[in-house]
């Protein structure tokens, strides 16, 4: 399956930063309930039902972050009750919490499906476009991650039968000995990026007077150029909406959210441009059991 | 048409006094094979990266000419001349295979199309199109020799320079990669250069051959002449030429057969003519006690069992191989045996508890200390035994040496070294004879039986057939997650078809007890003469002494006893009032008040543990930091305009917007910084090598949740870099362990949060450092710069109204966390400072960083 995954970096980066943009700024009511089901949707279209974890993470997170509110903050005109310390925790505030705890479920939400689209060599090329350098240095952090915890792991092993024991013994020797091992290791594979240089100007790095290209695997295709253009089209239409004050909304000193006509058709190219990498996985995924199907017949 | 021509050319290497080659002549047309070969530091490694123009910092004599043109100037090196180093490991540069593949095409400038068919045409005559999208960590040897081939490809070399490309690989896949050099050779014409210590199957592949020795050629010819030569001169390189040569150099037969199957022709018409010496049946080792019994071993990791019922004895005295392919398990195996894992079913039985000696298969891992005395010092031997154990490992002449400084085979002689200085009862090895020229395999054999004599027990695990034959008590083969087979040598080589020694297979229906080449010279009358000799009584366990008691800590002065004493309770103090526990009013203006009763106690317990030595770095020419002043001074300006003038008009959630629009304007010139200042290739490598360590390291500390050494290493790399690299280093570090444990719109804050950590440690300590002010740093910038940027960001991600009693209120709450961490951070200096700083100083020596 393709997917929306398989899709160009530069398109999901676009749909991403432009839904995890509006979530965060735009929160009418509605438009964060949108957020988080079509967030949450698409998560598990990307990864099934155990995508929903970072909710169940993050919900005492956010009543903490309630609690304090209706602590510290006493803005608003329904009150609820009286704190001993003699502040007002009011109705408003308690709405506004639940409401930006939904908006910060919604980014979660979102930042857990571009974890899960943006992998490793996407985030480099997407960098590398606009900083070529800082590209290739992220793509040999993440080359030599794997190498050092190898190493480090090689060399606690070896270290234990010359009198560096990180495995057992009190927490002090184990500490002391771990950090030996961890000196050893990063001085032997300091060593080993100099023998790296030598691999990469022997490829040709740094050579005067010629231009570092930066090749990829993705190709920009139709697709991704449509997906591309409808999420600038309607990113730009919310936006505008938004300016001109079609969704306006408020919790203080009352809790107000315009619901006229101009807010529910914003709202429909809201939950439009939202439902984006959700159609296109569930499409795919209805032409691949078409196509079973058939080759069952 | 010639490639290269080589006149009188002398190679001496920066702060060395003599040359590690001279007077090489030679010439290399287009097309051709050349293979050199050599002794361990002979001078092939150096010769082949001075023809490919890498050599800068020493002193030359004579020159290359690379199509008539100096290499040392000649603009066409990087495309035309393809050059792999003998560590196949750190050869690698990227972390997916396609883009390792890339990598040589983009610094050349070609374009994404060609590069695109290009590299589907390397892929295809390699075979490796299923590899493409694979991590490169995650290959096999074989296949990372095989990559390493084919990105060099990409670039269209006229000439490919491999220095010792078998040396790492077992033997079926060294015979699948000599097979692909040929291939390239032959069928695209392209001119090879090979350096190699295992020769049998490149000698009928190479029109060239010369033999190094000293840095002089020893001999020069057609590869078929090269024993003659040898053995006219009785030249000690004669013992690494293919076993079949030395044979028939050994009868005096006049033809020196070079493959399995010329000597098999040869060794069968002189069997019809004279009579064999066989050798004699040696007498079968009596039963030796036993050490420790594996009885049905299962292990695995996540889904895959690497060892699935493993049965194995191991004796007292006896040297012990094991074989198998790539990722057999094998080292999985040692690491059993010795209890660095354990099984996830069955059990190892121990009839006493031994001591163990683990050689790892990369030797440095073993080195920490300045030179290899003072490592062998350092293990609490004796002088008497130290002197033994140099002799023994010929390591005279480098004792003064800083152990990373040796040759591959120094290397491993004196990691090996060590662990006899250490002293153990069971010497686990991890392919110990990687890279080692025949004439230190026959003294590392020598030493390792001088070991078995003594009552130790060798567990050898090893791809090297002809080193197993020639040397061990028993063979077992690994394979399928257990020992299919486990007996003599003798019936180990003999019966194996496949996977045998060449003598072996050479001898096979002639001669059928015959399985080391020691035999097969022998069987015509030639001997192999061992010239070394060992002292005696190295290994005699019983009288072993016993390690010196370590002298007593020098006593801490009284008044530093009170500062630990003082500060460590007015700390808990504070933390435990901070806790929540007790109801105490947070301040609420200013709002760094939360922090203030902490500076003290942090202080006075920095000043009680502090060891009082100073890390002085080394003398530096000129501070470079106008640069670096500029560029923080301009983004300073550039945030409070930015600040002053956009946040008056803030509402809402647009100071959000602000303040994220201000960190961007501040991780803007240093990335600027880094793309127009182009780093070479050891600052890149350098700087994320850096990086991995500062996330790698975080695994190591297990024991200690939430007390990780990120930010201390961050702020140790950036006071020896240099606080522009410190920025970067700091930055890409969270940028890239976000990759691994989640992003999120805290990455851009932890970016520039750790980068000004570093950025100003680098200010602050380029030149001068000491170990308390850099702890005291280290907790400080922690807590304010770290913590202060952190805390902002997560009070406005949650908290889109700015109020003054919600932020204290959120600050308050954050303070034990962010106390752990500074905490961590100066205890981790503490800790790693002294070793990690001048190590790192020597690295920057050496290789010239950062300059």
């Amino acid at each position: 399956m393709r997917g929306f995954k398989k899709y160009h970096p530069f398109a999901s980066a676009v749909f991403l930063l432009s839904v995890t943009l509006i979530t965060a700024f735009l929160q009418h009511p509605l438009f964060t309930a949108v957020s988080l089901i079509t967030a949450s949707l698409t998560a598990v279209s990307l990864k099934g039902i155990k995508a929903l974890k970072p909710l169940l993470y993050i919900l005492p997170f956010y009543l903490f972050a309630c609690v304090i509110n209706l602590l510290f903050n006493n803005a608003g005109v329904t009150v609820l009750f009286v704190l001993p310390t003699g502040n007002n925790a009011t109705l408003e505030t308690l709405a506004y919490s639940l409401n930006s705890g939904a908006a910060m479920a919604a980014l979660v939400m979102w930042f857990y499906c571009s974890c899960e689209i943006f992998t490793s060599d996407k985030v480099a090329y997407l960098l590398g476009c606009a900083a070529p350098k800082l590209g290739l240095l992220l793509t040999m952090i993440l080359r030599f991650v794997p190498l050092l915890a190898r190493r480090i792991k090689q060399c606690a092993h070896a270290q234990r039968f010359i009198g560096c024991d990180v495995y057992s013994g009190g927490p002090v020797v184990r500490v002391k000995n771990a950090v030996k091992v961890l000196s050893t290791a990063i001085a032997a594979c300091a060593e080993g990026a100099a023998r790296t240089a030598v691999s990469m100007k022997g490829r040709g790095y740094g050579i005067k007077g010629v231009r570092r290209t930066s090749y990829t695997v993705f190709r920009f295709a139709a697709k991704e150029a449509a997906v591309t253009v409808a999420v600038f089209a309607l990113t730009a239409a919310i936006a505008a909406g938004g300016a001109f004050g079609a969704a306006e909304y408020g919790f203080y000193p009352y809790i107000f959210a315009k619901t006229d006509a101009a807010a529910i058709i914003l709202a429909a190219a809201w939950t439009l441009l939202c439902v984006i990498p959700l159609s296109i996985n569930l499409t795919e995924k209805l032409r691949i059991s078409e196509v079973k199907h058939i080759d069952a017949v | 048409m010639t490639l290269y021509e080589v006149n009188d050319f002398s190679y001496t290497y920066h702060g060395k006094d003599l040359p590690a080659v001279k007077n090489i002549s030679f010439t290399l047309d287009e097309g051709e094979f050349l293979l050199i070969c050599g002794s361990s530091g002979s001078g092939k490694s150096t010769l082949l990266s001075c023809m490919k123009g890498l050599e800068d910092r020493g002193t030359s004599k004579g020159e290359i000419l690379f199509l008539k043109e100096n290499i040392k100037s000649c603009a066409s090196s990087a495309r035309d001349i393809g050059y792999a180093s003998q560590f196949p490991e750190e050869q690698t540069v990227t972390d997916i295979v396609w883009h390792e593949l890339a990598f040589g095409a983009e610094n050349t400038g070609i374009k994404q199309s060609e590069i695109r068919s290009r590299i589907a045409e390397a892929a295809l005559f390699f075979g490796i199109e299923d590899l493409l999208y694979r991590k490169t960590d995650e290959l096999s040897g074989g296949q990372k020799q095989i990559l390493s081939l084919a990105s060099l490809l990409v670039l269209r070399p006229r000439v490919l320079i491999l220095d010792e490309p078998l040396s790492q690989l077992d033997p079926i896949a060294a015979e699948e990669l000599t097979a692909l050099i040929g291939r390239v050779n032959r069928e695209l014409g392209i001119a090879v250069v090979v350096a190699e210590h295992r020769l049998p199957g490149l000698m009928s592949l190479s029109d060239k051959m010369f033999v190094l020795d000293g840095g002089v050629i020893a001999a020069k010819g057609v590869p078929s002449d090269i024993p003659k030569i040898l053995h006219e001169k009785a030249h000690p390189m004669l013992c690494s030429m293919p076993c079949t040569a030395r044979a028939a150099a050994a009868a005096d037969a006049g033809e020196y057969p070079l493959t399995v199957k010329d000597g098999k022709a040869w060794y069968k018409k002189y069997a019809a003519e004279h009579s064999l010496t066989l050798p004699a049946t040696a007498a079968p080792k009596s039963p030796c006690e036993p050490l420790c019994s594996l009885k049905d071993i299962y292990f695995g990791y996540d889904k895959t069992d690497v060892l699935k019922g493993l049965c194995l004895d191991i004796f007292k005295g006896e040297l012990l191989t094991v074989s198998g392919g790539n990722a057999a398990g094998k080292t999985t195996l040692l690491s059993l045996i010795c209890g660095n894992l354990k099984p996830i079913s069955g059990g190892i039985r121990f009839f006493e508890k031994p001591r163990f000696g683990l050689f790892p298969q990369e030797p440095s891992l073993i080195f920490s200390a300045e030179s290899v005395l003072e490592e062998l010092e350092n293990t609490g031997a004796d002088e008497q035994k130290i002197s033994q154990i140099i002799k023994l490992c010929r390591l005279g002449s480098v004792l003064r040496s800083h152990p990373f400084d040796l040759s591959g085979g120094e290397r491993q002689r004196a990691a090996l070294a060590v662990l006899f200085a250490k002293g153990c009862d069971v010497l686990l090895l991890d392919e110990p004879t990687k890279g080692l020229d025949s004439e230190y395999k026959l003294l590392l054999s020598d030493i390792l039986k001088r070991f078995c004599l003594g009552g130790g027990s060798v567990v050898l695990v090893s791809h090297d057939v002809d080193f197993c034959a020639e040397n061990a008590d028993r063979c077992a083969l690994l394979f399928g997650g257990e020992i299919t087979c486990c007996c003599t040598p003798e019936e180990f080589f003999t019966s194996n078809l496949f996977y045998t020694t060449d003598a072996a297979k050479t001898a096979q229906g002639t001669a059928d007890g015959i399985f080391t080449s020691e035999q097969l010279i022998g069987s015509v009358g030639g001997n192999i003469s061992r010239k070394e000799t060992i002292p005696n009584g190295l290994f005699d366990f019983q009288t072993a002494p016993e390690p010196p008691e370590t002298a007593p800590p020098k006593k801490k002065p009284l008044f530093r006893k009170i500062c630990t004493a003082l500060g460590g309770l007015s700390a808990a103090a504070v933390m435990v009032l901070n806790s929540g526990l007790f109801p105490i009013k947070i301040p609420e203006e200013p709002f760094f008040l939360p922090y203030l009763p902490l500076i003290l106690p942090v202080i006075l317990l920095l000043i009680g543990i502090a060891p009082k030595n100073d890390l002085s770095p080394p003398v530096r020419k000129k501070p470079r930091q106008t640069a670096q002043v500029v560029t923080l001074l301009v983004t300073a300006a550039v945030v409070v305009l930015t600040a002053a003038i956009l946040m008056p008009l803030a509402t809402g959630r647009l100071y959000y917007a602000v303040a994220l629009l201000i960190l961007v304007e501040c991780l803007i010139p240093f990335f600027i910084f880094l793309e127009k200042k182009k780093p070479s290739a050891k600052d890149i490598a350098a700087m994320a090598v850096m990086c991995a360590a500062a996330i790698a390291g975080r695994g190591l500390f297990f024991m200690l949740p939430q007390f990780k050494p990120t930010a201390a290493l961050v702020i140790i790399t950036a006071a020896v870099f240099g606080a522009q690299p410190g920025f970067i280093v700091g930055a890409a570090t969270m940028l890239a362990s976000n990759m691994m444990f989640g992003q999120g719109p805290w990455t851009v804050w932890q970016m520039l949060a750790m980068g000004l950590t570093a950025f100003f440690a680098g200010l602050l300590f380029y030149n001068r450092r000491s170990k308390t002010a850099m702890c005291i740093y280290g907790f400080f910038s922690v807590l304010i710069i770290y913590g202060g940027i952190m805390n902002i960001s997560g009070y406005l991600t949650a908290q889109p109204v700015f109020d003054a009693g919600t932020f204290f209120a959120y600050i308050a709450t954050a303070l034990p966390f962010d106390i752990i961490h500074a905490t961590a951070a100066a205890v981790f200096i503490l800790l790693l400072s002294g070793e990690l700083v001048k190590r790192l100083d020597r690295i920057k020596e050496k290789y010239g960083l950062f300059v």
